[in-house]
């Protein structure tokens, strides 16, 4: 999902990386220390996960996983999926450099949303409530990231409502994909280490 | 409070080291044990995943190659699929548009070269998908002599594969004429280079273990740096309540 170099205009550019800046600098307050070798590893998973390929059929899609990096960071997922992104762009080449803002807005807003939707699960109560809010979860964050994608071309001229169906749609292998994947990694952690998942109360035992 | 000492000894070794590509969380020591086990997993699943096959990213790639006097241009997605239908625009240095077209079913797209120069070929796939390729003059020079038929095409797609242009019209001489033979000869290069230079194309494309390497271990170092500061600021403050670790 991540936009080439050369699509977008300036201020558009210019935009994503205020925008970009102004989340970060949001999402970053009162960074505790404990926190920073969980986001270490949640980066790198993210950092790799585009070059993880599934087939699908004749095809095959990369995986994003930006919904895991907000159903285990919350808001840090922000500034974890923006460096993510500085780094496949530098070392990868895998979006533009200058598209580096607004490629962050949309990864890094997709899992803001998508940890909002994780957060409801607290309203519930039931046995596989980690793997459906985690699918779900998954699910939001390319659904939101599609929105943005949708967004940004909209700048180049594309008539919106047509760029907004053919991305999602395009991306609902990827949807479905993310969500199992999502929900698998939520019900692991949660039996395993639960402390490890956002958003909870219960201090760490 | 003596945790949090204690847990900035082995952080600082590992800033200072650059931390390798194995991201073994530190935690308050009690779940050391349990971090470590499962971050492990997770790396080696991780890593198993990537390179099992090729592992490229969804990028869209191209490759222009010079035949006779066409230019043909190819792309294609790092896992193998075509770039079809993508739009793809030819640009003069200065930056006028000189054509456009559509690629293929296959991903191709192939026109007379519009002119001797420098050409900026981009591609766009739909989707913020979109790459560039320039062609040197140099290329194009040799292959001037063998634009022979006026066609100025502008360049709409068709079938877009390699067919030779009419640039040596054959025998109307009966003398063997130099320019001819070069015209062939280059067509015949040109068609042979395709798949060399598709090959070269997806060979810089592909990722290797020390890309993957270096930036895990950009990220950890870098946090391992804040995070050592965060703990020398911790140390240096009087001992305080601190609040439970946050989720």
């Amino acid at each position: 999902m991540h936009i080439s170099e050369g699509i977008l205009q300036g201020p558009v550019l210019a935009a994503g990386f205020a925008g970009a800046a102004l989340i970060a600098a949001a999402t970053m307050r009162k960074l505790d220390m404990e926190e920073i070798p969980k986001i270490s590893v949640i980066t790198s998973v993210f950092f790799v996960a585009s070059l993880i390929k599934v087939p699908i059929g004749p095809t095959s899609v990369h995986l994003i996983l930006n919904g895991l990096v907000a159903v285990v960071l919350g808001w840090r997922a922000f500034p974890a999926i923006m460096l993510g992104i500085i780094l496949q762009a530098i070392i990868f080449g895998h979006g533009g450099v200058t598209v580096i803002g607004v490629n962050s807005v949309m990864l890094g807003g997709g899992a803001l949303v998508a940890y909002m939707v994780w957060q409801q699960r607290h309203r519930f109560d039931f046995a596989r409530r980690e793997f459906i809010f985690g699918a779900m979860a998954g699910a939001t964050a390319t659904i939101s990231s599609g929105l943005v994608l949708a967004l940004a071309l909209l700048t180049t001229g594309e008539a919106f409502g047509g760029v907004a169906i053919a991305v999602l749609a395009a991306h609902v292998p990827i949807m479905l994909i993310e969500g199992a994947v999502v929900g698998a990694a939520a019900e692991f952690l949660n039996r395993v280490k639960p402390e490890m998942l956002a958003g909870r109360n219960a201090p760490s035992a | 409070m003596p945790t949090v000492i204690q847990a900035a000894v082995p952080v600082r070794s590992r800033a200072a080291t650059g931390a390798t590509g194995r991201p073994a969380g530190i935690s308050p020591a009690g779940h050391r044990e349990r971090t470590r086990p499962i971050a492990a997993a997770v790396a080696i699943l991780l890593l198993g995943m990537v390179f099992s096959g090729s592992a490229l990213a969804h990028k869209v790639n191209m490759f222009a190659n010079v035949e006779g006097g066409r230019i043909v241009v190819e792309g294609y997605f790092a896992d193998g699929k075509k770039a079809k239908d993508a739009t793809i625009q030819v640009f003069a240095p200065d930056g006028t548009k000189l054509l456009q077209g559509k690629a293929d079913g296959e991903g191709i797209f192939s026109f007379d070269v519009p002119q001797v120069t420098d050409l900026r070929i981009s591609l766009y796939a739909g989707m913020g998908h979109r790459t560039e390729y320039t062609v040197p003059a140099a290329e194009l020079q040799g292959a001037a002599g063998a634009a022979g038929s006026a066609t100025a095409g502008d360049g709409l797609a068709g079938d877009g594969m390699e067919t030779p242009t009419a640039s040596s019209p054959a025998a109307t001489s009966a003398a063997v004429d130099p320019a001819e033979i070069r015209a062939i000869v280059q067509q015949a290069v040109g068609e042979s280079l395709t798949p060399v230079m598709r090959s070269i194309s997806e060979l810089k494309e592909q990722k290797s273990f020390s890309d993957i390497v270096g930036g895990i271990g950009f990220i950890v170092g870098l946090l391992g740096i804040f995070f050592y500061l965060k703990a020398r600021k911790e140390s240096a403050r009087t001992a305080g309540v601190r609040p439970g670790t946050s989720g």
